[in-house]
């Protein structure tokens, strides 16, 4: 047997056993004595670094690369399994287009709007947006600078952004793409249970019995756990899946109750749910008593639009959502109308498949899990259809214990442990506190020891200061918003409405555009000045999960050429900026030692983010290895655990509690904790006695994020979407994502195989649609609605089967940017926008 | 040299139908299967196929419920045999 020969048996072997072994299954003599053997490859582990489940690997590495990668055994979560994009994962860091210096835009030697993308120094590209961030500031007020970040920042350079912007700048103009993404489920935790996040678990995947897919599509978005989710369907007597789309999707394949319902009725459908469960009496009575109130919210909300828009001056409650107290008999009478009949007719689901629904949820006897991604977040009304699967829950008490679990998954590693617990949005500030309450600012000041009146409030002196994401576009494009700093995501891709609103605003010649990015993405092409980024394991880093897990890894590899990670390049450029730049003599005033100070130093060198230590060395695992950590060895103190450190004291000293973790160490020690960690012991279900150290012996369930303990159940009803289909526009337009790319795929299709695999965004078509128009399997068509056309082909029998009536694409393709389609609609209260419902025409191209 | 480890769920009654479709693929070594429609693979470089593209095509093959890897070495044909391997079942980094 030649060497190679022998070699390759040897990995099978291994692959074999490791694959067994994830299976949980024992092979008899699959591991070989010298598959121990690690010698030359350095291991550590990592949280993947694409979507929300937070899949931890292992990573080999040797000279300087990774060589290898592994499903971690070790890990709750996927419990040694990867999927497809975690297959490819080492393969972002090295596509062959990596930024490695900065670019401004330049003509004759100087910075210019209309120039070219030339090489400059980091000096010269803060000097010159340094320059341009003082004079916005000092113009244009507290919303003149804006920045937008990323869920898939780590933890630290979310807070980072936090403090620079809010206390820095003094500016709330901060907010993540995670508001493109869950700003719809933070709406809803927080009507309805005053907390963020939810309140069970991934171990719920295995207690259920009855799995209820509301609007995601889990198969393709979060693969393992469907993995995880089909393991107890085939393993599990009388387990059940119920799917809910607007279209077939891979999830059909396995469901036993699946269901096509018309956009936008899934208000509806589950208003009939808690109509059936009342009719029947097998609600939870002892459980209402215990532990609910009733409430109503205002209607006819309008879409998010411009207030110029028509739907907008239609709307009698514009934005309005203050809940007011109602009674059960008001609450039962609300959802009176949604019968069975009236139901079926509206969403054109059989009438049988939503009976049996109704009967799962309605079971005493059965654990029910719902669970939903960008179906329900991406909705102009979705923190109500967040809330009106809560009311279910709630009505049958099957809440907060193992299997029955109201879940929302999350598309982005740390959309959770970054964007919601940071609280990197323009009204939030770190564990789940807001910029609104007087005290909640003054605590924030406190810690970063800062003058009252530092952090300003929703309305100040120079006007108002809370803007959200699609707002910051339009503020771009009126002038109001000169300076705008994009890190991490690649929103001039990501963001509805482009040719209306992003390109305008972000072209705008009064404005100065930073991007940050590994690759010269859409946005970063339509930037003045790039700064190249290290990502991921090229950088130590700490992400949160969907199931409130945090997780940490070391920096494993060097970034390339000249790139800094995210939060060097936040600190570094604080020290462009002197207080007496952006802060007023009278708040100077309050803390006359500030006077003179570079932000750097009273933001971050503050006595308590630089108070740890660093020198080469400082960073090992418990098995002897060493490694970098180059923001540290720049700035000479441990820059990431001062930031965690300093973040932390808002988790047990701040006003609300529920969110504490654990030291920074615990986190390189473990695969992750789940929060509330108290006594080093992390919390799986929250609000329940025996379970969440929060609730005392005696409680049973307290739904303490509440002043009164009680959770609202809160009624809304069925509201028409923004745009449905007419004779012109005559289908529906819904746009999402496939398994193959992640997001924009700006770093999926820099993966070769990712990129051939599916390389081309297409429109997939009902086949009696595309024979209407005389298309068929592969034609090229032109997808046109009110704001733009993209052309592209058509897609009759692939994996995505839409009913007649509806189109779906995705929007990963650069060379299709979907979003020059969509309509800029959005939730009026959670101000995320409704990627999922317009209206198109499709002809031959 | 590509080989990955890959874990296989068949749909609910359709694992003849997974079965046969990923005898079909090139590369594809089947080397245990359980009595609920478990495969456990292995996915190598054929003639006419790369490893990772294969492994893209699994998700997508008739039957299949999930394809999950496992593992994957990427590693030269011409590395040094004893002081290379790539991975290991149990995990290299037990603790942390």
């Amino acid at each position: 047997m030649t060497q190679s020969v022998s070699r390759r048996n040897f990995l099978k072997t291994s692959a074999v056993a490791a694959t067994a072994s994830a299976a949980g299954i024992s092979l008899p003599g699959a591991l070989p004595a010298a598959a121990q053997k690690t010698d030359a490859i350095r291991w550590d582990k990592a949280p993947c670094r694409f979507c929300g489940t937070g899949c931890s690997v292992l990573l080999g590495v040797n000279n300087g690369k990774v060589v290898a990668t592994q499903g971690d055994p070790d890990a709750p979560v996927n419990r040694g399994l990867n999927c497809i994009k975690g297959y490819f994962l080492a393969k972002i860091m090295y596509g062959k287009d990596r930024l490695t210096k900065p670019l401004l835009r330049k003509k004759d030697g100087k910075y210019d709007k209309s120039g070219e993308f030339e090489e400059v120094s980091w000096d010269e590209a803060f000097d010159i947006m340094a320059e341009k961030w003082v004079a916005a500031r000092k113009a244009k007020g507290p919303k003149g600078v804006g920045m937008f970040g990323s869920g898939q920042w780590t933890v630290w350079e979310g807070y980072a952004a936090q403090k620079l912007l809010k206390a820095g700048f003094r500016s709330n103009s901060l907010e993540p793409n995670a508001r493109h993404c869950m700003a719809s489920a933070v709406g809803a935790f927080m009507r309805a249970f005053g907390i963020d996040e939810p309140m069970g678990c991934y171990d719920d995947l295995e207690h259920a019995d009855v799995f209820v897919l509301w609007g995601a599509n889990m198969a393709e978005m979060h693969p393992i756990l469907w993995s995880r989710l089909t393991n107890t369907r085939l393993t599990k007597k009388g387990s059940e899946v119920h799917v809910l789309s607007t279209f077939e999707n891979r999830n059909f394949e396995l469901a036993d109750n699946g269901m096509v319902f018309e956009p936008q009725t899934d208000l509806a459908i589950a208003n009939y749910i808690a109509n059936y469960i009342i009719q029947n009496k097998a609600y939870n009575k002892d459980f209402l008593d215990g532990h609910v109130n009733f409430t109503k919210t205002p209607t006819d909300i309008g879409y998010g639009l411009r207030g110029t828009d028509p739907r907008e001056k239609a709307a009698t409650n514009r934005g309005k959502g203050k809940l007011s107290k109602i009674s059960f008999e008001d609450y039962a009478k609300s959802v009176e109308p949604y019968t069975l009949e009236y139901t079926a007719k509206l969403t054109k689901v059989p009438a049988e498949k939503l009976e049996k629904l109704a009967k799962a949820y309605a079971d005493p006897k059965k654990k029910v899990s719902s669970y939903w991604t960008m179906g329900f977040n991406q909705h102009t009304r979705g923190v109500w259809v967040n809330g009106l699967v809560y009311n279910i829950h709630l009505l049958m008490g099957k809440i907060a214990e193992p299997g029955n679990s109201p879940f929302s998954l999350t598309g982005q590693p740390s959309a959770c442990g970054t964007a919601r617990e940071v609280g990197t949005f323009t009204h939030r500030l770190p564990a789940d506190l807001v910029v609104k309450n007087p005290k909640h600012r003054a605590f924030a000041e406190k810690i970063w020891k800062l003058p009252e009146g530092t952090v300003p409030g929703p309305k100040t002196s120079e006007g108002k200061t809370l803007i959200h994401a699609v707002a910051m576009h339009r503020a771009l494009k009126d002038g109001k918003m000169n300076c705008f700093w994009v890190m991490c995501n690649n929103n001039m891709q990501a963001a509805a409405n482009m040719n209306g609103e992003s390109w305008p605003g972000w072209r705008n010649p009064d404005n100065f555009i930073t991007v940050s990015d590994p690759y010269p993405t859409v946005s970063a092409i339509a930037a003045d000045l790039i700064l190249p980024t290290a990502m991921w394991t090229e950088k130590e880093g700490a992400y949160g999960n969907a199931e409130r897990r945090t997780q940490f890894w070391r920096e494993q590899v060097s970034p390339p050429g000249e790139s800094k990670s995210d939060v060097w390049q936040i600190v570094e450029f604080s020290k462009r900026i002197k207080v007496e730049d952006v802060w007023d003599a009278e708040l100077l005033d309050k803390m006359p030692e500030h006077k003179g100070k570079t932000l750097y130093e009273v933001l971050y060198a503050n006595g308590q983010v630089d108070k740890f230590p660093y020198q080469k060395g400082t960073v090992k695992d418990d098995r002897g290895n060493e490694y970098n950590n180059h923001e540290s060895e720049d700035f000479g103190f441990y820059l990431q655990k001062g930031l965690f450190e300093e973040y932390r004291r808002f988790q047990y000293e701040g006003p609300k509690k529920g969110h504490e973790m654990a030291e920074y160490e615990a986190y390189h020690k473990s695969r992750g904790l789940r929060w509330p960690v108290i006594d080093g012991k992390e919390t799986l279900w929250r609000f329940r006695e025996g379970y969440d150290p929060h609730v005392a012996k005696g409680e049973g369930v307290k739904f303490y994020g509440k002043p009164d303990g009680r959770a609202n159940i809160i009624t809304a009803p069925y509201e028409p979407a923004a745009e449905p289909p007419d004779k012109e526009y005559d289908l529906w337009l819904c746009t999402g994502r496939v398994l193959e790319h992640w997001h924009s795929g700006s770093m999926t299709q820099r993966v070769p195989e990712l990129h051939r695999a599916v390389p081309d965004a297409v429109l997939f078509m009902n086949a009696k649609d595309a024979k209407k128009r005389k298309l068929r399997d592969g034609s090229k068509c032109k997808i046109q609605t009110r704001r733009g056309e993209l052309v592209t082909r058509v897609e009759t029998r692939g994996r995505n089967k839409p009913p007649e009536g509806l189109v779906f694409i995705a929007w990963f393709d650069a060379n299709r940017l979907v979003n020059k389609l969509t309509l800029d609609q959005t939730d009026p209260l959670s101000k995320e926008t409704d990627y999922k419902k317009c209206a198109c025409k499709v002809m031959k191209a | 040299m590509n080989i990955a480890g890959v874990l296989i769920h068949a749909y609910p009654g359709a694992t003849e139908t997974a079965r046969a479709a990923l005898q079909t693929l090139e590369g594809v070594e089947l080397h245990h299967e359980t009595p609920d429609g478990r495969f456990i693979v292995t996915v190598e470089d054929g003639e006419n196929a790369c490893c990772d593209d294969t492994i893209l095509a699994l998700a997508n093959t008739p039957g299949v419920a999930s394809a999950a890897l496992v593992y994957h070495s990427f590693e030269s044909e011409n590395l040094n045999a004893s002081a290379e391997l790539a991975a290991t079942p149990a995990s290299p980094i037990r603790g942390a």
